[in-house]
């Protein structure tokens, strides 16, 4: 067993042992060797099921707003540094209370077989945030990128691509959304207990899986992650159906950055983009 | 007389269908992953070699992921007039190349659809479907079609039974192409499921006939053709539509005079499903459900892949004066599947709801209808985002010493 995996799995013995928290969530082995799933557990005798390795691709954040985790009281959960900055979403937007969440970092060169791409251009190897850094020696997190990650080639082909291109680009590939709302469901910061898909006086959103739903769902569902957003890629993941979800998130992220000034999930004492209208400024688009 | 066919004519066979304005639905490669299509034209049909499984069941051709069943509109004098679609207009279609374990989904769907009423939307659609099967020639890991009680070369729902002939290349068995990539014929070949950002980063993002790209080139990074190439198939009807089927296009069949020996993947059983049901009768309480459902995600991507799920949803999208009533796929997974008007909710917690999932499946469709709702194809634990692994489960129970008597849990 490597010795990270041992690291972590003391570390978590400990903290459950200890009753510093209720709940661990991480990794288990599954049936096949390039799969991993998540394991959620309460008992210190289980911590030698936890493991962690290059394809711990899931997001475990999303487990921290379940009721039954919430519930028990503070969970450690294991994350990467992708997932750290939803982790840090989650504080921020007051879904969790600091004191009731241990983060256990678990520094990462890239997950994935092949390596995912989104792990080529990552600056949060070392996971910022941490209550702990597995392995222990590992270096303190690098200051973020000056350059956002999301500004990356995919979002510029599409910028320069015509209108009527990027029409043509996003009916065929929002054609195959089969409204499963996996996205929804893997994604941290869709934490929401009824979605604006699932209000229905009035339906605001088709949950119909027609072109005309399935843009207005996929337009809103990226509308909500702007500035929000950590670029995880869970979404996209969850897909079944191999929609190019990041596409947009990491559009949206690129205009907040740049009106903004601001990326999410780097910083918990940070004011997210969308709440910081200020009605003294110059503002032009002031009601009036 | 057996007769054979060469993959050069099956794609033949397509172009003749598709001339006589039959609707042809095959495998096709779309940014890297296989899924049934209505063909644009020949070229884009994959061969059986190039495939497990594609990505989601075929089902949608039966029975549609949004479909109208209903428009209304109110006229001048505030008169409603309803307006039924069309259902004798729909196209004939024959689907060319499907896997035995989504043929056997239909006679499983057919019990559900035709029970107390039978559902002219999918019928309708049953009855000018033919449906042309490829047994098999390999599996992947994920595959459990044995365990349930198909078979590789299973008859069930097929009109048109094809198998690979022997060639000496000896390449059947398993690929070890499990996390999500099931239509590669390598672990190279294909793109990831898990990724599809990388297929843009090689500049395919931009050609907004994509499609018809692909298919000029099906073998595309790598393509996933496996070291046997296109093959000939053994060709068996078992249908009146399957004779009818060989019989109108007899030129493109050439006529051996023995069977030949075939290329049927052997696939071991790794659970006795007989005892799934005698565990889940007594076990509607138990601490597994739990375990097993606390990662599970409330989403649908195993419902909506799966060829038996079958659960929908009716809503009217329109206003006052016109609008129409559509039939959604929905699933059991959902947190608001089945949230009263109230407020109160049955079903309230994730374990409850998976528990559904399997007991619908294993318990209650086998004691309605005498069929399993599952049909061992393995795209529920392909597409589920946390590795959820019905396989697992089913294996778990059928293991499990603690007979019929339930647990209680505290």
């Amino acid at each position: 067993m490597p010795e990270v995996v041992e690291e972590l799995r003391a570390l978590a013995r400990d903290l459950l042992a200890k009753g510093t928290v209720k709940t661990v969530i991480g990794y288990k082995a599954e049936r096949l060797a390039n799969r991993v799933s998540p394991l959620i557990i309460t008992s210190p005798d289980r911590a030698g099921e936890l493991v962690w390795n290059k394809y711990c691709l899931n997001n475990l954040a999303v487990y921290l707003t379940r009721g039954e985790v919430m519930r028990r009281g503070p969970a450690a959960v294991v994350v990467k540094g992708c997932d750290a900055r939803a982790v840090c979403g989650l504080l921020q937007e007051g879904q969790i209370a600091r004191q009731n969440v241990v983060i256990i970092g678990m520094v990462c060169e890239g997950v994935g077989e092949p390596l995912l791409e989104m792990c080529k251009s990552c600056d949060v190897h070392v996971p910022r945030l941490a209550d702990y850094i597995i392995p222990k020696e590992a270096q303190k997190p690098a200051e973020a990128a000056k350059t956002p990650a999301e500004a990356d080639a995919e979002v510029a082909r599409l910028e320069a691509l015509t209108p009527e291109e990027r029409w043509k680009f996003w009916r065929e590939k929002l054609e195959r959304c089969i409204k499963c709302y996996a996205c929804r469901q893997a994604c941290p910061l869709c934490y929401c207990k009824r979605c604006v898909v699932e209000k229905n006086q009035p339906q605001w959103i088709s949950t119909s899986a027609h072109a005309a739903g399935n843009f207005a769902w996929n337009a809103i569902r990226a509308m909500h992650l702007a500035g929000r957003c950590g670029a995880c890629g869970a979404c996209e993941r969850a897909c079944p159906q191999g929609i190019p979800l990041m596409l947009l998130n990491k559009k949206m992220a690129k205009e907040v950055a740049l009106h903004f000034n601001y990326r999410a999930g780097y910083d918990p004492a940070a004011t997210p983009a969308l709440r910081t209208f200020d009605a003294r400024g110059d503002n032009d688009e002031l009601f009036r | 007389m057996a007769q054979v066919i060469t993959q050069e004519n099956l794609v033949q066979l397509a172009g003749k269908l598709l001339a006589a304005g039959k609707r042809v639905i095959a495998p096709v490669r779309i940014d890297g992953q296989v899924c049934y299509q209505a063909l644009f034209f020949t070229g884009e049909m994959l061969p059986e070699s190039e495939y497990v499984l594609p990505r989601a069941s075929f089902k949608e051709f039966f029975f549609p992921r949004t479909e109208c069943v209903l428009r209304y509109q109110y006229d001048e004098k505030n008169q409603a007039r309803l307006e039924e679609p069309a259902l004798d207009s729909l196209p004939e279609q024959v689907i060319l190349g499907c896997r035995p374990c989504d043929a056997a989904s239909l006679p499983i769907l057919d019990q559900v659809f035709g029970w107390d009423y039978k559902d002219p939307f999918y019928f309708k659609r049953r009855e000018k479907t033919t449906v042309v099967t490829i047994a098999c020639s390999r599996h992947d890991e994920q595959c459990y079609c044995t365990s349930i009680g198909y078979a590789p070369d299973h008859k069930a729902g097929s009109d048109v039974l094809l198998k690979r002939i022997a060639d000496g290349s000896g390449n059947a068995g398993i690929l070890p192409a499990p996390d999500g990539r099931r239509d590669a014929g390598h672990p190279n070949g294909g793109q990831d499921a898990r990724g599809p950002g990388k297929n843009l980063a090689s500049g395919e993002g931009t050609d907004t006939n994509l499609r018809s790209k692909l298919a000029v080139c099906p073998g595309l990074s790598n393509g996933g053709q496996d070291a046997r190439g296109p093959g000939k198939y053994l060709a068996e009807a078992l249908t009146e539509k399957g004779q009818a089927l060989l019989a109108a296009h007899k030129n493109l069949f050439e006529e051996a005079p023995a069977a030949p020996a075939v290329q049927v993947t052997k696939l071991e059983a790794a659970f006795d499903v007989e005892k799934v049901k005698p565990w889940l009768d007594g076990h509607f309480e138990d601490a597994m459900w739990l375990e097993i459902a606390s990662k599970c995600l409330g989403c649908g991507a195993c419902a909506f892949g799966c060829p038996t799920c079958h659960c929908f949803d009716i809503v009217d999208e329109g206003d006052l004066k016109s609008g129409r009533r559509l039939k959604n796929w929905d699933t059991c997974s959902s947190c608001l599947f089945t949230v009263h008007g109230s407020g109160h909710n049955p079903r309230a917690s994730q374990e409850q709801r998976y528990r559904q999932r399997v007991l619908h499946k294993f318990k209650y469709y086998l004691e309605k209808f005498k069929l399993r709702a599952c049909t061992g194809c393995g795209r529920c634990s392909v597409r589920c985002p946390v590795g959820l692994d019905l396989h697992e489960v089913l294996r778990t129970i059928a293991g499990r010493s603690d007979g019929p008597s339930g647990t209680v849990r505290n």
